[in-house]
């Protein structure tokens, strides 16, 4: 059954939970087999588990103090599919500001649930927060 | 009827997916708008129809070939959504694997108008390595 939400919408709020990096919110989206691929993660071809997913978003986010989803750019569905296109502001808790452009490319199961997702991104513009966590 | 006239982002795909392989800059240029407007996720200002072509040409002078694999494409209400594997052979003997993703709408020629690409570009950073064929002195 489709989500009642609808693709984008499901994802927003998901990315909602995420910018106030509300985990267990975020989890209330996705489906217990959910994956999500990065295409800068080129040892990963095949994404990763939605929970071992958390444990790299986690590390990446502990040196942020604050991250919003600027919802800029048109987004688009299909009964089950959404694009997603956003740019990402993020302040590291070392002050250093940064605008990320994001590409989402994901799907919902039959319970309305986030199936998984593709990130298209470039991680040179995440020198800061890299630079940070080492 | 052309299959530009038709109109339809099927056929718009169809276009730039044999376009782009023939590292031709004119014809990929047959498949976009006079108008457009191409943002890509590593340039910080969108570039014109002229400007994405120059780009292209640029890169295209440093490959031998270019294909795609593993596509998957979705029609949206104004165009199209376009993940794909680019496996690119660079005239310094490279070889580049590059999953990209492309959003695109399609006016009613059929012609790409607004076009955001989105990739990891130090993929294509080996393009500007050495020659791989020379020995090194």
């Amino acid at each position: 059954m489709p989500s009642p939400a609808g693709p984008v919408e499901t994802f927003r709020r998901y990315l909602t939970a995420h910018q106030i990096f509300d985990w267990d919110g975020m989890r209330a989206f996705l489906a217990p087999s959910a994956r999500m691929w990065y295409n800068y993660r080129t040892d990963l071809p095949d994404g990763l588990a939605a929970e071992d997913a958390f444990v790299e978003i986690q590390k990446l986010t502990s040196v942020l103090d604050s991250m919003e989803f600027m919802f800029d750019r048109p987004n688009m569905e299909t009964d089950t599919e959404f694009a997603v296109q956003l740019t990402c502001r993020a302040t590291t808790k070392s002050g250093k500001t940064f605008f990320v452009p994001v590409m989402y490319m994901g799907r919902l199961d039959g319970q309305g649930k986030i199936a998984g997702y593709e990130e298209y991104l470039d991680p040179s513009a995440l020198a800061d927060l890299f630079g940070d966590l080492q | 009827m052309s299959l530009l006239q038709l109109g339809r982002p099927w056929d718009t795909i169809q276009l730039l997916l044999e376009a782009l392989p023939s590292l031709d800059s004119a014809k990929v240029g047959q498949v976009y708008s006079d108008n457009l407007r191409a943002s890509y996720n590593f340039l910080s200002e969108p570039l014109t129809k002229q400007g994405a072509l120059s780009m292209l040409e640029q890169t295209f002078q440093k490959v031998v070939s270019l294909a795609f694999s593993s596509i998957e494409a979705t029609e949206t209400s104004d165009g199209f959504a376009l993940e794909f594997t680019l496996n690119v052979s660079s005239k310094n003997g490279r070889e580049i694997r590059s999953r990209n993703c492309i959003v695109a709408s399609v006016d009613r020629d059929g012609k790409i108008d607004r076009l955001r690409e989105y990739l990891d570009p130090a993929a294509f950073a080996a393009l500007d390595e050495p020659c791989s064929h020379l020995p090194a002195l």
